[in-house]
């Protein structure tokens, strides 16, 4: 029977075990954030088990503790397996709060762990010295992946890495990436042009990938990142340098078989 | 005919496509969703129309692009017929037209059919 559930992101875990636990209850709690799952298992308020994977004991809880998302559900009554927790519930908690408060700084530079990192182009002003983890962490770092991301790639809980990113940025080693106001557009690749040049020569001479440079620049766009939904505009614009019209329409027909292939 | 039509409908955006005479009546074509006969022979007279007026007085109307608020039409002028393509708003029209341009061009090598043309082919107007 499920009495209590709801979101991580409004209901820490810290705060669900004070409640289970002041509350004396016994049961399961199940925990899952995208492909992870974890379970915590509760003897009249005291925690005794503690599951994620292949991890049990008292790490598994630290580390569901660093989850920043996931949703929850207790299942009162479930009984456990075993027995893999000996550290005092209370000093669970205690460290669970020392890492909230500490989650209170973090949580200003990372809000979510959808937040993606970048180095910083001045770097920090003096010397550094980094901690292997550190050093495994800013590897990691690449402009793309976000915190969630690296912490799957490392096996860390997402606390964790926060935490030493949030050190790497406050050391001006890293800087938080600005989010993009709009979904990246969809873009073509340079095999596109290679084609369109080709067959553009083919019709126009040496002369043709310099009007199909200007064609692109006209339409406010370069070849590095053209986006898709301009490809028959482009396709229309360069057609229209042809003056032999058989030949524009050959051309045309051959590009729009290569447009239904994009 | 069917051929030519069945192209240029396979672009994104558009809602059908159709022929007809200098007077506006359907010569081929079928109505898409939300249109019967009626109504596209009405845009064809109402197409037909705005061409006359438009070479009255000297503007081309070889091609033509009219987009409404809630649609658009892409007119081609056949010279013994009419082309008029039925498209949403958001439809890549430079991809419409240059898929136009083929099948026209195919339309015009296609003997049957411009037998079919020249057998409705009327004074425009």
């Amino acid at each position: 029977m499920k009495v209590l559930t709801g979101n991580l992101a409004q209901l820490s875990l810290v705060d669900i075990l004070k409640l289970l636990s002041s509350g004396r209850q016994t049961g399961r709690l199940d925990l899952t954030a995208g492909p992870n799952s974890g379970e915590i298992y509760l003897q009249d308020g005291i925690i005794v088990h503690a599951v994620s994977g292949v991890q049990v004991g008292e790490d598994v809880i630290y580390t569901l503790m660093g989850w920043m998302e996931g949703d929850f559900n207790f299942v009162a009554g479930a009984a456990p397996s075993e027995q893999s927790v000996t550290i005092p519930t209370e000093q669970l908690l205690l460290e669970g709060v020392r890492r909230a408060e500490e989650w209170g700084d973090i949580k200003s530079m990372i809000p979510s762990t959808g937040v993606i990192f970048r180095l910083s182009p001045s770097g920090s002003a003096g010397a550094v010295s980094l901690q292997p983890e550190e050093w495994q962490v800013l590897a990691q770092v690449n402009g793309a992946r976000d915190v969630a991301e690296i912490a799957d790639e490392l096996g860390q809980d997402e606390f964790t890495v926060a935490r030493w990113l949030y050190g790497l940025t406050t050391a001006g080693l890293l800087e938080v990436m600005e989010k993009p106001t709009s979904p990246p557009r969809a873009t073509i690749n340079g095999g596109f042009f290679g084609r369109l040049d080709s067959e553009f020569t083919e019709v126009m001479g040496p002369l043709a990938p310099l009007i199909v440079d200007e064609e692109i620049e006209a339409l406010g766009e370069t070849r590095e990142s053209f986006p898709r939904e301009k490809v028959a505009a482009l396709v229309e614009r360069v057609s229209a340098e042809i003056g032999d019209e058989q030949k524009r329409l050959r051309f045309q027909q051959i590009m729009l078989e290569m447009l239904k292939g994009l | 005919m069917k051929k030519s039509l069945a192209e240029i409908n396979g672009v994104m955006g558009v809602r059908g496509s159709f022929i007809c005479d200098n007077r506006g009546a359907v010569i081929a074509g079928d109505a898409p969703p939300g249109l019967d006969a009626e109504m596209l022979d009405a845009i064809g007279r109402e197409v037909v129309q705005m061409m006359v007026a438009l070479q009255s007085a000297g503007e081309p109307t070889g091609e033509l692009d009219l987009q409404y608020e809630r649609g658009g039409l892409v007119v081609r002028d056949l010279d013994t017929a009419i082309l008029i393509v039925l498209c949403q708003v958001q439809t890549d029209l430079a991809l419409l037209r240059m898929t136009i341009n083929v099948a026209v061009a195919r339309l015009k090598q296609d003997k049957a059919a411009q037998r079919q043309l020249t057998a409705r082919a009327v004074e425009r107007g």
